[in-house]
């Protein structure tokens, strides 16, 4: 193995289809027009030097180290900035250039601290390999003179430091923030000599830094440099892997020593991210060698019991026995399993294998029924197919990008950056959202609509803007005509069309002024390739499948689905969620969304699997609980999901597993459903298997192995060791087997396999025959169900209503710094961005109540509440407040309420009534929160254990 | 708002008119058909059968009853 170095042409790749023909150094080479003269040599493989330039930015030309001589021009011109044209002739190399070139680094030389030996960067520093590149073997003007090398260092960065001593200003960071990442945080200070990297007049820490790594990326030297490179030194192999965060699916390099991880830094040619990172990839990777990891397997025979550790094989044979006991007992239907979005592909497809072929039912489910599952029915319906249409690379092509229910700089930040780099290009912006969130107004952007409508109306408000579309002559009638069924185009228009979803019969129930309405949707349907990216803003409601048909109805009646640019865009949660759906971990449905009562599909796994199917659906998460507590369900294989911490209705969700006899917990640390197990299996993180992930534009990603197992088995080997167990055997001896399997059995996967995953860097699905290197954009000459199928989308308010006991409207939602339950975030430094959740309110709300910044509110529900810190702030609008669900302590979930979408069960997380008070104590379940954190997680000294 | 043993029953009354809320919208045979099929596509055939159960019940949908007929009528046949 060794370290992967990636070639960085200087300038960023142009792509034109007209190529323009330059001699460089007496050889002739083509380029794309556009191309700089510095990349055009690098093609022809001659490297100028350079410090200034790096391909993910644009040409500044400050640093004067990549001068060329261009025959017919006059002077040096610096290569980074000049085209190549056609007939140029070019020399990088003469005693001229080198002198000048020298000329410069004794420049930048004579004020550098000369710590070579010392330096973190040492080894991995530009400044130093240019140095060696122009032959510097002098500084003429010594290192007497005025000079920045007793500079102070920012260290307030918990992930990298600020050592100004070391810094060119170059500007590279400076423009990494700005063009990359779209922060634009950082800015040079000071004029001349005195010039430096600042951000703001703060530190790092308290600045507008998100963390994203971009500037350290981008660093030449070692003035902005990871702590973990200055604490261990340089890493000496590395390895290509996806990140096990958010649905962007992030390809980075892992830079190990050893079984050590050092850095991870984003991959140049990850197809989702594309050499671009966010602070929990880039950095917040420690919770995977954190000391809470249970590495032993262990039982307990009742909650209150302290765990005791034990073998593998005594683990496995008590669950497997515990299950047989269950369904000779109770039946068979008496027990199942949920998936997880955070682990593989494979892993996903071996639970529900197990439930399926092992346990005999089907009732598995996953965590996509909390966040994404009305995307999956309402996009099936209506497309044909339940996924996204585009890819992400889609949206540099849009010139309008609608954003309704997400939050992107926050939830899917790097994402949000390639989005943020079209709108600064002049992309208009439609934000629906209750919420003021950033991209309504940030740095060189601002939303040209923003509908801040009231929690639970989404409906409504696509009602009305379809009704504008279709009132105003707006439809794109060619584009209906060719693709969409046309009686039921017919029926939904006439539907659209009537008076009562005008935008201003709707104000008073949106809250949203009728004009920004009009606005935006003749802006959706007439600004040119208009494209649709949403979040669970959309989901998580009682209609939310009915906002997903709603949304499709407005792309096909506009003619924007089908090409690049525009397109139903699902933000996925979870670095998985759309793989685990694919997978076949829905009750209903067989890996490809194949129903499960389709006896042709079942047939064919039967044949593979040598099981008999049921053809009828299983339980769904809700469903399982709430027969739980009816006595039917009794016993469950949970694989890394908390449902204790994230399902809606804490209380309801503990009497379930409370109820149940045999609670089987997979997971990396003792989480809160752990609290309430039998069996615990220790969980292997992404760093310690082999597999794939399916990010959320059907990317296909390899996760690549670093480490071994901490607890000796990745998780794939647990369901296949827990399913021998149970007597339904597997045997797998490596995952690209068990890709190769569904790959034979799914048709949309029927072109994956480990090694094609290898050969190209990623698919999307569908990736077969028709589509041997996958499928970016999807239904572009026809829709997967044949004719685009318009669906009629009543508004209907959800039942979860204000009223005198709880006047507000609580919403809820996540931050940049965590990853939803917490567990992983929370056990990194990226808990100093956010150490309890807090409830944001508007000031006008908070001083009816007599509410102060940081007072400790009590929120209550219908369903119980808690205590939080206030927050005021204008982002959220009268009459609606907002938390996060990260600390399991706050106890969000408690507040949550289990109403649900109508068609999928995923619960309304983003609309429950509440009432809000001062208080001065915790609320009673966080009272005995404290209590179970100790109760309920005691481990039995070892000597105790084997006695 | 934990749910009481029994509770079952009324939540998936609930589920049920939630359901037909969606389906009102079409034809009183669309909506017919299509709230049986997604009953059929989604719910396990225990849950039908508690569904099945509440029939008499006041708060259920008069969309969802008449389905329920027709779910009767399937059964039994």
């Amino acid at each position: 193995m060794s370290l992967i170095k990636e070639l960085d042409y200087g300038t960023p790749i142009r792509v034109s289809e007209q190529t323009v023909t330059l001699t460089i150094d007496g050889q002739s080479v083509s380029v794309p027009l556009g191309t700089s003269v510095m990349a055009a040599a690098l093609h022809a493989g001659t490297q100028i030097p350079k410090l200034c330039a790096t391909d993910s930015l644009e040409p500044f030309g400050s640093c004067r180290l990549c001068l060329v001589e261009i025959e017919g021009r006059r002077g040096t011109p610096a290569s980074c900035t000049t085209p190549a044209e056609n007939g140029m002739v070019v020399h990088t190399q003469n005693d001229r250039l080198a002198k000048l070139r020298r000329g410069v680094m004794e420049l930048y030389i004579s004020d550098h601290p000369l710590d070579c030996l010392t330096c973190a960067a040492n080894g991995d520093c530009e400044l130093q390999d240019m140095a060696g590149a122009v032959g510097l073997r002098e500084v003429r003007y010594g290192y007497g003179g005025d000079n920045h090398i007793h500079s102070a260092k920012d260290e307030s960065n918990p992930y990298f430091t600020y050592d100004a001593s070391k810094c060119i200003v170059c500007n590279r960071c400076v423009r990494a923030c700005e063009e990359v990442q779209g922060t634009f945080a950082l800015t040079i200070a000071g004029r001349g000599f005195e010039s430096r990297v600042a951000p703001g007049n703060t530190d790092f820490f308290g600045s507008e830094c998100v963390s994203c790594g971009a500037c350290v990326q981008a660093c030449p030297t070692a003035t902005l440099t990871e702590k973990t490179v200055i604490d261990h030194g340089q890493p000496e192999h590395s390895t290509v892997t996806t990140c096990a965060y958010c649905g962007v699916g992030c390809s980075f390099k892992a830079e190990m020593q050893g079984n050590r991880v050092v850095r991870m830094t984003p991959y140049k040619h990850g197809g989702a991210n594309a050499g671009h990172s966010c602070v929990k990839g880039r950095f917040a990777y420690g919770y995977a060698t954190h000391k809470d990891r249970i590495t032993k397997p262990m039982v307990r025979a009742k909650i209150t019991d302290p765990w005791r550790e034990v073998s593998w094989q005594e683990a496995l044979e008590h669950a497997a026995s515990e299950f047989h006991r269950l369904q000779a007992a109770f039946g068979v239907d008496s027990i199942g399993g949920i998936t997880s979005s955070r682990c593989t592909n494979e892993e996903a497809y071996l639970v529900q294998k197990l439930v399926r072929a092992g346990f005999g039912n089907n009732n598995v489910d996953t965590c996509a029924r909390v966040c994404h599952s009305p995307t999956g029915y309402g996009l099936k319906v209506t497309f044909g197919t339940s996924a996204g249409t585009q890819d992400f690379a889609s949206v540099d092509q849009a010139d309008v990008i609608m954003v309704i229910g997400a939050n992107p700089t926050d939830a899917h930040p790097v994402f949000a950056s390639r989005m943020k780099r079209r709108l600064r290009a002049g992309a208009k912006l439609i934000v629906v959202d209750p919420r003021h969130i950033d991209l309504v107004r940030s740095p060189h952007i601002k939303a040209q609509h923003h509908l801040p409508l009231r929690p639970g109306t989404n409906v409504a408000v696509l009602n009305a803007m379809a009704h504008v579309i279709v009132t105003e002559g707006l439809v794109a009638e060619d584009y209906v005509r060719a693709r969409c069924d046309l009686a039921e185009f017919e029926s939904w228009a006439r539907f659209a069309a009537d008076p009562r979803h005008a935008p201003e019969a709707v104000e008073a129930q949106t809250g949203v002024p009728a004009a920004e309405i009009r606005g935006a949707a003749r802006l959706y349907a007439t600004g040119g390739n208009a494209a649709i990216y949403y979040g669970l803003g959309v989901t998580e409601h009682s209609q939310g499948s009915t906002t997903v048909m709603a949304m499709a109805n407005l792309a096909m009646a506009t003619g924007n689905i089908g090409r690049e640019g525009v397109g139903i865009n699902p933000l996925r949660g979870q670095n998985n969620v759309q793989g685990s759906c694919d997978m076949g971990s829905f009750p209903h449905e067989l890996p490809g969304y194949r129903h499960v009562s389709d006896d042709a599909t079942r047939e064919m796994f039967d044949a593979v699997w040598g099981s008999k199917l049921r053809p009828e659906p299983g339980l769904r998460i809700n469903n399982m609980l709430d027969e739980a507590v009816e006595g039917r369900f009794r016993g469950i294989y949970i694989q890394g999901e908390d449902i204790a911490q994230s399902d809606p209705n804490t209380h309801h969700v503990i009497a379930a597993l409370e109820a149940m006899e045999c609670v089987v917990v997979q997971d990396l640390f003792l989480n809160e459903t752990a609290k309430y197990a039998h069996i615990f299996l220790p969980g292997s993180s992404f760093l310690e298997k082999d597999g794939t992930f399916t990010n959320a534009e059907r990317r296909i990603n390899l996760v690549r192995q670093v480490m071994p197992p901490m607890a000796g088995l990745a998780d794939w080997e647990t369901t296949m060791a827990l399913s021998n167990a149970l007597g339904y055997r597997m045997n797998y001896t490596h995952p690209s087997e068990i890709m190769d399997e569904i790959a034979a059995l799914t048709p949309t996967f029927a072109g994956v396999s480990f090694k094609r995953l290898a050969e190209v860097g990623s698919v999307q699905w569908p990736c077969n025959d028709a589509a041997p290197l996958g499928t970016p954009v999807m239904h572009v000459d026809r829709f997967v169900r044949g004719t685009g199928k318009f669906m009629i989308t009543e508004y209907v308010a959800t039942e979860e209503r204000t009223g005198p006991r709880f006047p507000l409207l609580l919403t809820t939602g996540r931050i940049l710094s965590q990853y939803n339950v917490g567990a992983q975030t929370l056990r990194t430094e990226n808990i100093k961005w956010h150490p309890q959740d807090v409830l944001e309110i508007h000031p006008f709300d908070a001083e009816s109540r007599g509410i102060v910044e940081g007072d400790l509110v009590m929120l209550a529900s219908r369903s119980g509440e808690i205590a939080l810190a206030a927050h005021l702030s204008e982002r959220v609008q009268p009459g609606v407040v907002y938390t996060t669900f990260h600390h399991a302590k706050s106890g969000t979930n408690v507040i949550t309420t289990e109403f649900s979408d109508w068609a999928t069960n995923c619960p309304e997380y983003k609309v429950t009534a509440v009432q809000v008070r001062p208080t001065n104590r915790l609320a009673d379940w966080q009272e005995q929160f404290a209590d179970n954190e100790v109760a309920l997680k005691r481990i039995a000294p070892r000597a105790a254990a084997a006695a | 708002m934990t749910a009481a043993p029994g509770a079952e029953g009324a939540k998936l009354v609930r589920m049920a008119n939630q359901i037909a809320a969606f389906f009102r919208s079409y034809p009183e045979a669309t909506a017919q058909e299509g709230i049986r099929g997604h009953l059929l596509s989604f719910w396990t055939p225990r849950m039908l059968q508690d569904l099945c159960e509440h029939e008499a019940d006041t708060k259920v949908d008069s969309l969802v009853r008449r389905v329920i007929v027709s779910l009767r009528t399937t059964a039994k046949g």
